[in-house]
C-alpha cells in the first residue's frame, strides 16, 4: 500500500465521525470564545508575557491537563498523554503579541464578529489551543499519542522564536510534528520557510545639540541620512531567480517639527530562495551603510538578527498529504505559502511541520481587527481530523 | 447602631475566596437550590455577547454552578436581544410579560420581572455594560449565599476605573455613593455606611427574601432594596464582596444629578416609611439642569418620577406560578 492510498483510507474512515464531531465542537463554542474573551484581558507584550502565561496554565488546569508547567521562557506547556504515548505530536501558537499594556485589547462579540486588538492573529488561535483538551474529551477522542499543548513566547521581532526553540532544545523526547494555529486565514497551509535576516539600521547625527534648523541652514539631520540609506538599499540589485526580496518594514526618527533630527531608524526583512545569496546582501548591505555614515559624518550602524535559513517539506510528505486530503474532505481552499511563523525553527531541525488557519477576518494591531465566528468550527475541524489522522498514520507521517 | 468594624469583619469577602467553583457546585447541590443570572439591559450590544459567552461558558457549560441565564430587555433598539439568543441566553422584552400589572419601563422594572420570569432560588443580577466581564462578577456573589447560611444578600464592590478619551483612568466613580449616599446613610442609616458600593449593579440574593420587598423601577432601585432588606432582615443578612476590577463606561455629572434626584425621590419613600419623622416629600418632580450654548443660557427640564412596584409575592400571577404548589 502506497502512503497515498493509507492517506485515503484512514480519512475516509474518519469523514464519518464528520458531522458527530461538527455537532460537539459547535457546542463548544462559547467556550472558545469565553477563553479568547478571558485571554484578552491580558497583555503579553513579546518578552512581557508571564502574566498571560499564568492565566493559560489555568486553563490548561480548567480543561483537565494534569500538572501543565511553564518553563524558563516562560512557554505554556500542557500535556494531553495519549494511551501509548509512543509519538508526540505539538499543537502550538505564539502567546505574545506586539501591544503594549496601554492599548485597550478589551474585544467585542456580536452576533456574527469578534472584533478587537490582537483576536485575529493570534488571540483565536490561543484560546483554541486552551480549549483543545475540552473538545477531545467533549468528542470522545482518545488519541494514540501525546498532545502537546504548547502556547509559546518571544515570537515576535527581536524574540525571533526563541520561545519554540528553546522548548524544542529542552524537550526530552522526540517530537513527530508540529501544527501551529494561526487566527487567520482557514485554508492556509505553511510547510516551508525562505531564508530570511532581519535588520535595524540605526543613523544617529554626532551634533551633541538640537538646534533650530533656521539657525543652522543646512546640515544632514538622521532622517536624511536614513532617507539616503533607504534609497542606497533599493539600489543594491536583487535577483529574480532564486526569488529574493527586501521589505522596508518600519521606519521612526526625529523629535519636532522645529529641530534638527538627531536619531532615526530603518528596519527591513530579507527574504530569499537562496541561503547563500544572504551572506553577500547582507555584507553589501554593511557595506553601504558605512559609507553613508563616512559621508554624513553620521553613526549608521546596522544590526542583522532573526537570520533563519530556507526549509520544509514538499508536497508529497505524508503530512502535506494529509493536510491537502482534510482539505478536499472539508472542501476547504488550499492556500499555500512560504511560511514566516515559528516553524522555521521546526522545519530546521527536520520535524515535520505547518500552519493551519483557523477563520476567516481581518488582522493587524487595531481594534479594526476581527474574526468571523461562523467558519471557527470548520477550522477546529480540520485540526481535530487531521490530529486524529497523524494518530492512526503512525510513523508514516513522519515522512 | 451595629458593631460596624464586626460586620466588616465577617461580612466582607474577596472573590478570590470562592474560586474553587466545583466546590460552589457541591454545595449548591447539597442545598437543592437553583440559581439564575440575570442581565438587565437596554441597548448593550458591544457588551452582551462576550457577557453571555463568558458566563455560560464557565458557569453552565464548564461547571453547572448556573442553571439558567437570562436576558431581560427595557426595548434594545439594537441587536442586544439577538446577540444574547444566538448565544444560548434565554431573552425577555419586559413590557410583553405581567402586562396586567401596568407598564413601567426601566432596570428595576426588568429586576422586578426577573423574579416572575426565572425560576431560581437564587437570583443573581448584572450589569451588561461591563467590559472586562468575568465569572466571578457571578462566582463571588453566589459564594457567600451557599457558604454562610446566614448570608442572604450580597452585593459587589470594586476599584471602579472608568474609560475616558484619554484611555482608562485608575481610579474615580462613585461619586453619587460619596456624594448622596453615604452622607445621607450616615443620618439615619448609619449601619449601612459600612456598604463599600451600595450603588454597584452587581448583586444577588435569595428569592424569598427579593419577592417580600418593593423595586423602585428606576434610579433607586439599588438604595431601595438595600433599605428594605436591612430593615426586614437585618444587617447580618447582607455581605458583600471585593471583585476587584470593573470598568464600564463612565456617566457625566448631568446623568448623575438625574440619578441623584430619583434616588432621592426613594430615599423620601423610605423615610417616611421606616421613620418617625415628619414625612417629606418632593414638591416637584421636574429635575432642572443648566445649560450654556454659546452665549445662551439653558434651563433644561426633565420629569423623573421614582415609581415603585408592590413585593412581588403580592402580585397574583406571581404567586400562581411560584407558591401554587406550597399552598
Amino acid at each position: 500500500m502506497t502512503n497515498s492510498s493509507v492517506v485515503d483510507e484512514i480519512l475516509q474512515k474518519l469523514s464519518r465521525n464528520k458531522e458527530k464531531w461538527l455537532k460537539g465542537i459547535e457546542s463548544t463554542r462559547e467556550m472558545l470564545l469565553g477563553n479568547l474573551s478571558l485571554l484578552s484581558e491580558f497583555s503579553a507584550q513579546t518578552f512581557h508575557e508571564k502574566n498571560r502565561a499564568e492565566f493559560i496554565l489555568t486553563r490548561y488546569t480548567a480543561s483537565g491537563i494534569v500538572d501543565p508547567k511553564t518553563d524558563r521562557m516562560h512557554n505554556c506547556i500542557g500535556i494531553c498523554n495519549g494511551r501509548s504515548g509512543l509519538r508526540n505530536i505539538v499543537v502550538c501558537t505564539h502567546i505574545d503579541n506586539q501591544f503594549s499594556m496601554g492599548i485597550d485589547q478589551n474585544i467585542t462579540i456580536t452576533a456574527d464578529r469578534v472584533h478587537g486588538a490582537g483576536v485575529a492573529d493570534d488571540n483565536l488561535a490561543i484560546a483554541a489551543l486552551m480549549t483543545l483538551p475540552d473538545i477531545l474529551k467533549r468528542l470522545n477522542i482518545s488519541l494514540d499519542c501525546n498532545i502537546i499543548i504548547l502556547g509559546t513566547t518571544r515570537y515576535h521581532g527581536r524574540g525571533d522564536f526563541e520561545g519554540i526553540r528553546t522548548f524544542l532544545r529542552d524537550f526530552p523526547g522526540k517530537i513527530d510534528a508540529v501544527i501551529n494555529l494561526t487566527g487567520i486565514t482557514l485554508g492556509t497551509l505553511d510547510y516551508f520557510s525562505l531564508s530570511r535576516v532581519r535588520c535595524d539600521i540605526h543613523c544617529e547625527t554626532r551634533e551633541q545639540e538640537m538646534e533650530s534648523s533656521w539657525m543652522r541652514m543646512s546640515e544632514s539631520s538622521a532622517i536624511l541620512v536614513a532617507n539616503e540609506v533607504i534609497s542606497s538599499l533599493y539600489s543594491i540589485p536583487l535577483p529574480k531567480k532564486p526569488k529574493t526580496i527586501m521589505n522596508l518594514g518600519m521606519i521612526s526618527g526625529g523629535e519636532r517639527y522645529s529641530t534638527i533630527s538627531r536619531e532615526a531608524e530603518v528596519n527591513l526583512e530579507i527574504l530569499s530562495e537562496n541561503n547563500s545569496l544572504m551572506d553577500t546582501l547582507v555584507e553589501q548591505i554593511a557595506d553601504c551603510c558605512t559609507d553613508i555614515g563616512a559621508k554624513h559624518s553620521a553613526n549608521v550602524n546596522c544590526d542583522f538578527f532573526g537570520r533563519h535559513d530556507a526549509s520544509g517539506l514538499s508536497s508529497a510528505h505524508p503530512l502535506i498529504k494529509t493536510a491537502l486530503g482534510v482539505f478536499k474532505l472539508l472542501g476547504h481552499k488550499p492556500r499555500m505559502e512560504y511560511s514566516n511563523s515559528q516553524i522555521t525553527v521546526s522545519l530546521a531541525q527536520d520535524i515535520p511541520s505547518i500552519t493551519l488557519g483557523l477563520t476567516e477576518g481581518v488582522g493587524g494591531s487595531t481594534n479594526r481587527s476581527f474574526i468571523e465566528i461562523a467558519p471557527i468550527t470548520q477550522g477546529i475541524l480540520q485540526l481535530v481530523i487531521l490530529l486524529s489522522a497523524i494518530d492512526q498514520m503512525g510513523e508514516i507521517c513522519n515522512g | 447602631m451595629v458593631n460596624l468594624d464586626k460586620w466588616l469583619k465577617n461580612r466582607t469577602f474577596h472573590y478570590n475566596e470562592f474560586t474553587d467553583i466545583k466546590r460552589l457546585v457541591e454545595l449548591k447541590e447539597r442545598k437543592g437550590v437553583t440559581i439564575s443570572l440575570c442581565f438587565p439591559t437596554l441597548n448593550e450590544e458591544k457588551t452582551i455577547g462576550k457577557s453571555i459567552v463568558v458566563m455560560k461558558s464557565e458557569l453552565m457549560d464548564r461547571y453547572p454552578l448556573v442553571d439558567e441565564i437570562a436576558v431581560i430587555d427595557s426595548g434594545s433598539t439594537d441587536n442586544t436581544l439577538s446577540i444574547a439568543k444566538n448565544f444560548g441566553a434565554d431573552t425577555y422584552l419586559a413590557s410583553d410579560y405581567l402586562k396586567s400589572e401596568g407598564e413601567c419601563r426601566g432596570k428595576g422594572e426588568n429586576l422586578w420581572k426577573a423574579l416572575y420570569l426565572l425560576k431560581g432560588d437564587i437570583i443573581v443580577y448584572v450589569d451588561a455594560d461591563i467590559s472586562n466581564i468575568h465569572p466571578r462578577f457571578a462566582y463571588g456573589l453566589i459564594g457567600p449565599l451557599l457558604m454562610e447560611p446566614e448570608v442572604k444578600f450580597v452585593k459587589a464592590f470594586y476599584n471602579r476605573p472608568f474609560k475616558t478619551s484619554a484611555g482608562i483612568s485608575p481610579s474615580g466613580g462613585g461619586r453619587v455613593t460619596e456624594i448622596l449616599i453615604r452622607p445621607l446613610f450616615s443620618q439615619f442609616f448609619p449601619d449601612l455606611t459600612g456598604v463599600i458600593q451600595p450603588l454597584s449593579g452587581e448583586y444577588a440574593g435569595y428569592r424569598e427574601m427579593l419577592e417580600k420587598i418593593s423595586f423602585p423601577i428606576g434610579y433607586g432601585v439599588e438604595t431601595g432594596m438595600l433599605i428594605d432588606l436591612y430593615q426586614k432582615y437585618g444587617l447580618d443578612s447582607i455581605a458583600q464582596t471585593n471583585i476587584d476590577l470593573r470598568i464600564h463606561r463612565n456617566q457625566t455629572t448631568a446623568s448623575l444629578g438625574k440619578m441623584s434626584f430619583g434616588i432621592l425621590q426613594t430615599f423620601w419613600n423610605r423615610l417616611k416609611k421606616y421613620k418617625d419623622l415628619p414625612p417629606i416629600a418632593p414638591e416637584s418632580f421636574m429635575l432642572r439642569q443648566m445649560a450654556i450654548d454659546n452665549d445662551d443660557y439653558k434651563v433644561i427640564e426633565y420629569d423623573i418620577r421614582e415609581k415603585e412596584r408592590t413585593p412581588m409575592i403580592e402580585v397574583e400571577d406571581y404567586l400562581k406560578k411560584y407558591h401554587k404548589k406550597k399552598k
